[in-house]
Order: structure tokens, then sequence, then C-alpha cells
């Protein structure tokens, strides 16, 4: 039902009704903003840049051609306007480093994390992230957005799938470790 | 399974407000760059309240039902000259005297009426 009012609401923007373009911007303008924010590292920039991109998407929206979700052809708007507007492309790529990362206690991070209130978690979550790369934090954020696949992940960054796949497990792996750390779990009760 | 389901309960929390929210002018912003005011965008496209617009719905929807079950005698002696069909196990169920016409008219005012409230509800709500 949902997807079906987002299809009414693309149909009428493509005819030229940006009124329509209320319900767009405000049910994708979180994760949009949250996009600019992880690559720009700015507030103010960020919300620049969210809103531009939102401009550009609808005055281009002829060219989504449903073959993809909206979603994902948006963030790829989003992605590619931060990236320029940080005149800095070498954001990507980055060396994969091969040294084995070991997650520890992973049953013991599901069950404390689900034990913490709303609040918490986030808190918990947030400290965790930071413990990432910019890399690492900006494609783990993609990938948990909207139940996002590595495939969709690949299109809105241009990055190869094999790529993303490697950092996505690795930045997973070192976000339980930090989670486990946030969360103040010891390894010896955890082994 | 364990890497499932610390997935579940990280995905749950990012998708629950962990991200970071705009500036509450940001839609106003987006709409005034597009030229259309956020005040005119907000007339135009303020839904109907959908759940009171179904339940009357729903509610006009019994009443015509329950009218047209009412109707005294069998239609066909009123003027409507539907066919008899005489189903009387069947029809005892759905139409008082015993035929099916009445059930034929809820059939069909009923899928009207499912189709309208379709088309309403995603009219308004897209609106």
């Amino acid at each position: 039902m949902k997807a079906e009012i987002e299809n009414i609401v693309i149909e009428k923007i493509k005819g030229g009704d940006y009124n329509a373009c209320n319900f767009i911007v405000d049910k994708y303008k979180a994760f949009v903003f949250n996009i600019c924010i992880r690559i720009i590292k700015n507030r103010e920039d960020a919300e620049e840049v969210a809103q531009d991109s939102f401009i550009k998407a609808f005055k281009s929206i002829e060219g989504f051609k449903h073959e993809s979700k909206f979603s994902t052809w948006l963030y790829r708007i989003t992605f590619n306007n931060a990236v320029s507007k940080t005149r800095n492309k070498k954001i990507f790529k980055s060396e994969i480093d091969d040294r084995v990362i070991e997650s520890e206690g992973q049953s013991h991070i599901s069950d404390g994390l689900e034990s913490l209130n709303r609040i918490d978690r986030k808190k918990v979550l947030k400290k965790a992230m930071e413990k990432l790369s910019e890399e690492e934090n900006l494609l783990i954020s993609l990938y948990y957005f909207e139940e996002n696949s590595v495939a969709e992940v690949s299109d809105i960054t241009g990055l190869e799938q094999n790529y993303i796949k490697v950092k996505v497990h690795r930045a997973r792996k070192k976000l339980y470790n930090g989670l486990s750390q946030v969360m103040g779990i010891k390894m010896e009760d955890v082994l | 399974m364990k890497e499932e389901k610390i997935d579940r309960v990280i995905r749950k929390t990012i998708n629950d407000g962990y991200m970071e929210n705009p500036s509450p002018g940001f839609t106003e912003n987006v709409m005034s760059k597009l030229g259309v005011t956020h005040q005119e965008a907000k007339l135009k496209t303020k839904p109907i309240k959908s759940k009171w617009g179904l339940i009357s719905m729903i509610f006009i929807y019994l009443i015509l039902m329950i009218a047209i079950l009412l109707i005294p005698g069998s239609l066909e002696s009123g003027g409507y000259q539907l066919p008899k069909f005489e189903l009387p196990s069947f029809g005892k169920y759905f139409a008082l005297d015993g035929n099916i016409s009445k059930l034929l008219i809820i059939l069909i005012v009923g899928g009207w009426f499912l189709i309208f409230a379709d088309n309403y509800l995603k009219k308004f709500l897209a609106r």
C-alpha cells in the first residue's frame, strides 16, 4: 500500500505537481540527511547538500524508471552530490585490511542490546559506530538503512559488490567488538 | 544465527531514530527552493483523516446492506425484474425470501464499494 502511494506521488511529480514533493521529503529527509552528514561532517553543509539532493532528484525525476527502489535512486543522487561537495573523492576507496578480526561474545551482545531501553541502545550504538572509520561508518549505515542489500549499497555508491561485502563484513565484526566494549562485556565472562 | 540476531537489533535501533534529524524547517526549505510554499503544499496535501473516512464508509456500507436485506418481499415483485434463483439451503443465509437477487445486489454494490474505498484511500493518502 505504501509503495503504491509512493508510486502515485512519483507519477504526480513527473506530471509537474511539485506539491506532492512534500510527501517524499518528509519520508526520506532523515535518511538523506544522515548520508550527507556522514560524508560531509558538518551539520549546516550537510543540510544544504541534502536539500540540493532533493531538488536534483525532483528536477530529474523523469530519469527514474522504476528499475530500482526509489530510495536507492534517491540515495545514489545524494551520495554523489555529497561526495562531489567534499571535493575529496579519495573518501573511497581504501585498502582492504586482510587481518582477521574475531568478533567475540555475539550472543552476549544481542542479549545485552535487547535488555537496554531505546535511548541507552541508541547511545551504545552511537559510541560503537564512532569507533569505525568514516568509510565503514557510511557503508554500515547504508547497509542497515531500510534493509538495503549489498547490491543496493553498490548501486548507491558505485563501488563493486565484492569490495562492499568485504568492507561491510569487517565493519560488522568491528561493530560487534565495539558494542561489547561499550557495554562493558568482559571477554573472560564470555569465554 | 547470532549475527542475524545482532543485525536485527542494530537495524531496528538505526531505523528507530538513531539517525540524526535535520532541522525542523528542512521540508519548508526544500519546498520553497522548488517554488512551492510549504503552507500551500500542506493545504493541498492535507490528508483527509483516513481512519474516520474509512469508518464512515464502512458505516454507510453496513446501512446500505441492511437496507437491502430488509426490503419487504422479493425484489422482483417490486418492479426490479431480477431473475429468481431458488437456492433454499444456500439462500436463507443471505436473503430473507430465499432468492439470491438480493445477494447479487449485495455483491455488486459491495464490489463497487470496495473499489471506491480503495481508490478513495489511495487518492487521499497520496494527495
